[in-house]
């Protein structure tokens, strides 16, 4: 039995839910985003195809879907989310209507503007050191939604924001020597080409 | 007997999804460099379709133990579709009129001969699991004979789409490694040998 097994004296805590932490580089670059509150890991699903025949249906595997993801915050005010929100929606590529009379007028956004003005979106789960255990970075990714939170006169809450990502997929790095069961794995998983 | 629930050897059906197209030069794509002409900005295409036409369609047999005796004729090969998205890099709008530029299109002076060769060869590969070849439809002799190059629409978040109607003589099908070697369309085209051109 592996020495590792509950019963053993604990050598190293299991993932926890609140030890993460969130960057966003086109919004505070490489800083970690300290007021962020909760955070979706990456979710893949796939698609299926199915046949019928007589009475039973046989299913395979089909095309592959990265889901969104959203990351709560709340609003420090200094730094001021709302606003950071705002810059990154307008160097996406957003405007306001404005008229007919110039080029600019006819903008909007894009998948390059969007991504470049977000940056690297990376979620560690860290340990109980700090360590980063695994990183993983939604490549491509753009802002789908941005919620700018509720006002409620009988809350106490704090005001929660909300910005839900689209991304082609996310790339997985698990930390330095980690093991899989059954042995060790790779250094990186859907790294992409190069 | 491969059945739906053989468990020594699972093998996936063929999938609608698992496809690729290549348009341009027949020499280039046989001798395998083909990476320039895989137009990976297809959305959709059909496969090759033959449709047999009843030379006696509508006529009654009198006295007939079988009532509607079919006569054929020989088979028409239906022109396919095929619906592209425009990447702007590369340009499909552009590729398309450069077609038409190569044929004269601009001078006036049309010659089918020169829209032929612009085009080259259409492939479409049914692919595996494993992005392995399964099958090889090359049509003969293709040529567009109908672009739609999209409705815009300030409704509408899609992706442009291009449409292609392609006509061709005729089609040449290639199966997985370890069937015979496929003939080159040209070859098929210049000896006339239609009767090659079902290797599969």
């Amino acid at each position: 039995m592996p020495n590792n097994f509950w019963t053993a004296a604990p050598a190293q805590d299991p993932k926890r839910g609140f030890r993460f932490r969130v960057q966003v580089t086109g919004m505070q670059g490489s800083d970690y985003l300290w007021y962020a509150k909760k955070a979706d890991k990456p979710q893949v699903s796939f698609t299926e195809a199915s046949h019928q025949y007589l009475n039973h249906t046989y299913y395979w595997p089909a095309r592959t879907e990265w889901n969104e993801i959203s990351i709560t915050f709340v609003d420090p005010v200094d730094p001021d989310l709302a606003g950071s929100m705002g810059d990154l929606l307008e160097a996406a590529g957003y405007k306001i209507p404005a008229g007919t009379n110039n080029v600019e007028d006819f903008a909007s956004m894009s998948k390059a503007g969007s991504t470049d003005a977000l940056g690297s979106v990376i979620v560690e789960q860290i340990d109980e050191e700090g360590n980063p255990l695994e990183t993983w970075t939604l490549n491509n990714a753009w802002v789908k939604e941005v919620t700018f939170g509720e006002l409620d006169y009988s809350s106490d809450d704090l005001v929660e924001m909300t910005m839900k990502f689209r991304y082609d997929w996310a790339s997985f790095e698990p930390s330095a020597g980690a093991r899989r069961p059954g042995g060790p794995g790779k250094s990186k998983l859907f790294a992409g080409p190069g | 007997m491969g059945f739906w629930t053989d468990t020594k050897e699972i093998i996936d059906p063929k999938m609608k999804f698992r496809f690729r197209v290549s348009i341009g030069s027949s020499e280039s794509m046989h001798s395998g460099d083909d990476s320039n002409f895989v137009w990976w900005y297809a959305k959709r295409v059909d496969k090759p379709k033959l449709k047999f036409t009843t030379a006696n369609e509508g006529e009654l047999t009198i006295n007939s133990l079988v009532a509607d005796t079919k006569v054929l004729t020989y088979p028409r090969l239906t022109p396919i579709t095929m619906t592209l998205v425009d990447p702007v890099k590369p340009n499909a709008t552009s590729k398309l009129l450069s077609f038409l530029k190569a044929a004269g299109y601009n001078t006036g002076n049309f010659n089918y001969g020169d829209f032929r060769k612009a085009i080259g060869s259409v492939r479409i590969e049914q692919l595996g699991p494993d992005g392995e070849t399964l099958e090889q439809w090359w049509l003969i002799e293709p040529v567009i004979i109908d672009i739609d190059f999209g409705g815009l629409d300030y409704s509408s978040d899609d992706l442009l789409e291009i449409s292609l109607t392609i006509a061709y003589q005729s089609f040449s099908v290639d199966g997985p490694d370890g069937k015979p070697e496929i003939v080159k369309p040209d070859d098929i085209m210049e000896a006339a040998a239609y009767s090659q051109v079902f290797n599969c």
